[in-house]
C-alpha cells in the first residue's frame, strides 16, 4: 500500500462573497480505502469535491490528489474518476455516444465505452436516448463515465441515488470490489447505512467546517454505543437513573429500561453498581452505535434532510 | 486539442442537431437567393437588411452564389447562434464539469470546440452553397437571367472565394456567439445579445453615437469581408479587422472560462 494519501486536505477555503462555503477543512484520504463523505445538505461536500477536482478554486488553503496539488489538475486527473452531483450528459445522445464522446475527451479506445456499460449493467440500453433513460439508468450511466479512465481514485457524489435495491447491493459490491483492486473510493452519500455498510472511514462536515475525520469504527465507539439497562423492578428505574448519572453518564428513560450514552465496556460496572444498590437487573445489553444517530448528534439533528 | 475537437464532433453529429443547424443556413441562403435574383430582374438591384444583390454580381462567374454572399448576415447570426448555445448549453446540463473533469486544460477544451464548431459551419455552408447554387441556376433560368458565365472557369474559382468569404465572416460571427454564451452561460440571452447588437445595435452607433466609425465596428467589417470589401471597407482591411474582432472575442471567452468556478 502506497504511502501517499489518496486525498490530503489541509485548511482548505471556499468563500462565495461574504458565505464561507468550506472553512479551514483538513483531513486524509487513506488509499485503497472507502470513504464515506457526509454532512448536511449545504454543508459543503460538493464544493469540496469540485475543488478536488479543479472546477473550483479554493480561497485559501491546500490539498493534494494522488500526491498532486490541485492547482495542477492536469497531473492527477487522467486518474480519477468523478461523479459530481446528479449525472450530466448530452440528452439527446444515446448512453453509448454521451461515453464515447467522453471516451475520446480522455483518448481512450471506443472499446472502453463497451466495458463499463457492462459494468453498470447498461449495455442492453446503451443506444437509447440518455433523456429517455429512468434516474436510475442515469445514474448508473454517471458511474459508467467515472469508471471510464480505470481510476486510482473514484469520487461519488450520491452514487446510489435513485437506484433500486438490487441496483444499490450492485454498486456496493462494485465499490468493494475497486477498493479491493487497489482504487481508492471518495463517496458521499445521504443514505447513511449505506455509508456504515460499505465505507471503512467517514468524513463529516458541517457548515464547512469538520466534525470528525476518522475510521468509522471510532466515530461511532466514541459517539453512538448506547448501553440499555433494564431492572427487574419498574420502580427501579430513578434509582437506577440516578447511579448513572452519578457515574457522569447521561440516560433517557424509555419504558421500563433506560438508555444510556455509555461505553460498552462500562456495562459490566453497572451491574455491580446496581447490585450494590440493591437493583437487579432483568436486561443489560449494548444497542449497536448506527451513524444515523451519531450524525445528527453530531450536527444537533440538522442533517438527514433531502437530497440537494 | 485534437482529442476536445474528436469529442465534440459526436455532439455535433448527431443528426437532429445537425439538420436542425444546417437547415436554417441552407433555408435563408436559398431563399435570399431566389428573392434577390427576382428582385435584382425587376429593379436592377436588390437591397435587403441582409445584404444587396446586383445584376452585375449576379451575371459575374460567381453569380450563381452571390446570393450566399447577400445573406451573409443572416447566415452570421445562425453562426452566432450555434456556437452560443452549444457553449451555454454545456453549463445548463451540467455537461462541462464532465468535461473539466477528464479534460482539466480549459483553453485546449475552448480550443477544440472552437475548431469543431468552425468545420462543421464550413460543412454547413458548403451544403448550403451547393443548395443555393442549384436555386440560382432554376430562378435564373425561368427570369432569363444571363448565366452564362456561370458555366466558365472561372465560375467555380469565383463562386469559392465567396464561400470563404461568407465562411471567415461566419466564423468570427460564431466566436462572437461563443464569448457571448460562455460570459452568459444562457444560449437565450446570448443570442438576443448578439442578435440585438448586429440587427440594431451597431446601427443606433453609427446613426447617433458615432457615425465615425463606420470603417471599424464588427457587423460592417463582418459584412464587407463576406462581401470580399465594399466601398467603405476594403478587402484587406476587412480580414485584418475580423481577424482582430474574433481573436479579440476568443481571448475574452478563454479568460472568462480559465477564471471561472465550475458551479454548474
Amino acid at each position: 500500500m502506497s504511502a501517499v494519501p489518496a486525498i490530503s486536505v489541509r485548511g482548505l477555503t471556499k468563500s462565495f462573497g461574504a458565505v464561507a462555503a468550506v472553512a479551514d477543512l483538513s483531513f486524509d484520504l487513506a488509499p485503497a480505502t472507502v470513504t464515506g463523505f457526509v454532512g448536511p445538505n449545504g454543508s459543503g461536500k460538493s464544493t469540496t469535491i469540485r475543488m478536488l477536482l479543479g472546477l473550483v478554486a479554493p480561497t485559501a488553503g491546500t490539498a493534494s490528489v494522488l500526491g498532486h496539488p490541485i492547482s495542477d489538475p492536469g497531473a492527477y486527473l487522467s486518474r480519477v474518476g468523478a461523479l459530481v452531483e446528479s449525472p450530466a450528459f448530452y440528452p439527446q445522445l444515446t448512453g453509448h455516444r454521451n461515453l464515447l464522446a467522453l471516451a475520446r475527451l480522455a483518448r481512450l479506445p471506443p472499446a472502453r465505452v463497451e466495458e463499463v456499460l457492462a459494468v453498470v449493467g447498461l449495455a442492453e440500453r446503451a443506444r437509447e436516448r440518455y433523456r429517455d433513460y429512468s434516474l436510475g439508468m442515469k445514474q448508473r450511466l454517471g458511474i459508467a463515465a467515472a469508471l471510464l479512465q480505470d481510476p486510482a481514485l473514484l469520487i461519488l457524489d450520491e452514487p446510489t441515488n435513485g437506484l433500486d435495491p438490487a441496483g444499490i447491493v450492485e454498486i456496493r459490491g462494485l465499490l468493494r470490489t475497486l477498493s479491493e483492486r487497489g482504487t481508492s473510493v471518495f463517496v458521499s452519500s445521504h443514505n447513511l447505512s449505506e455509508i456504515q455498510a460499505i465505507c471503512h472511514s467517514i468524513v463529516l462536515i458541517q457548515r464547512g467546517r469538520l466534525l470528525f475525520s476518522g475510521s468509522l469504527d471510532a466515530l461511532l465507539a466514541g459517539h453512538g454505543a448506547v448501553v440499555l439497562a433494564a431492572p427487574e423492578h419498574a420502580a427501579d428505574i430513578g434509582a437506577l437513573a440516578a447511579l448513572v448519572e452519578a457515574a457522569g453518564y447521561p440516560s433517557t428513560a424509555r419504558g421500563d429500561q433506560l438508555e444510556i450514552r455509555a461505553p460498552e465496556s462500562w456495562g459490566p460496572e453497572l451491574n455491580r453498581q446496581a447490585m450494590r444498590a440493591g437493583i437487579t437487573l432483568r436486561r443489560l445489553g449494548v444497542r449497536d452505535a448506527s451513524l444515523e444517530q451519531t450524525f445528527l448528534d453530531l450536527t444537533d439533528g440538522t442533517g438527514g434532510g433531502e437530497a440537494p | 486539442m485534437i482529442a476536445a475537437f474528436r469529442s465534440q464532433w459526436v455532439k455535433l453529429t448527431r443528426r437532429s442537431f445537425a439538420v436542425g443547424a444546417i437547415a436554417p443556413l441552407v433555408g435563408f441562403s436559398v431563399a435570399i437567393t431566389a428573392v434577390g435574383i427576382l428582385r435584382v430582374n425587376e429593379t436592377g438591384e436588390h437591397i435587403g437588411p441582409a445584404g444587396s444583390l446586383t445584376l452585375a454580381d449576379l451575371t459575374a462567374g460567381g453569380g450563381w452564389l452571390a446570393g450566399m454572399g447577400a445573406a451573409s448576415a443572416f447566415l452570421g447570426l445562425i453562426s452566432l447562434a450555434i456556437f452560443a448555445s452549444d457553449i451555454a448549453g454545456e453549463f445548463t446540463t451540467g455537461t462541462i464539469r464532465s468535461v473539466l473533469v477528464l479534460e482539466p486544460h480549459r483553453l485546449r477544451v475552448l480550443a477544440g470546440k472552437t475548431a469543431c464548431l468552425a468545420a462543421f459551419l464550413a460543412g454547413g455552408l458548403m451544403i448550403a452553397g451547393l443548395a443555393t447554387g442549384v436555386a440560382a441556376f432554376v430562378v435564373a433560368g425561368s427570369e432569363s437571367i444571363d448565366t452564362s458565365a456561370w458555366t466558365t472557369t472561372d465560375a467555380l474559382s469565383e463562386g469559392l472565394s465567396i464561400y470563404v468569404n461568407v465562411l471567415m465572416s461566419c466564423v468570427v460571427w460564431g466566436v462572437f456567439g461563443m464569448a457571448l454564451g460562455m460570459i452568459t452561460r444562457s444560449s437565450a440571452i446570448a443570442i438576443a445579445a448578439g442578435a440585438g447588437y448586429f440587427l440594431l445595435g451597431e446601427r443606433l452607433l453609427l446613426n447617433s453615437l458615432w457615425p465615425s466609425t463606420e470603417e471599424w465596428l464588427p457587423a460592417g467589417v463582418l459584412s464587407a469581408l463576406a462581401e470580399g470589401g465594399n466601398p467603405a471597407i476594403g478587402y484587406g482591411t476587412a480580414i485584418v479587422l475580423a481577424a482582430a474582432y474574433g481573436l479579440g472575442a476568443f481571448l475574452l471567452a478563454a479568460t472568462a472560462f480559465a477564471r471561472r468556478d465550475i458551479t454548474a
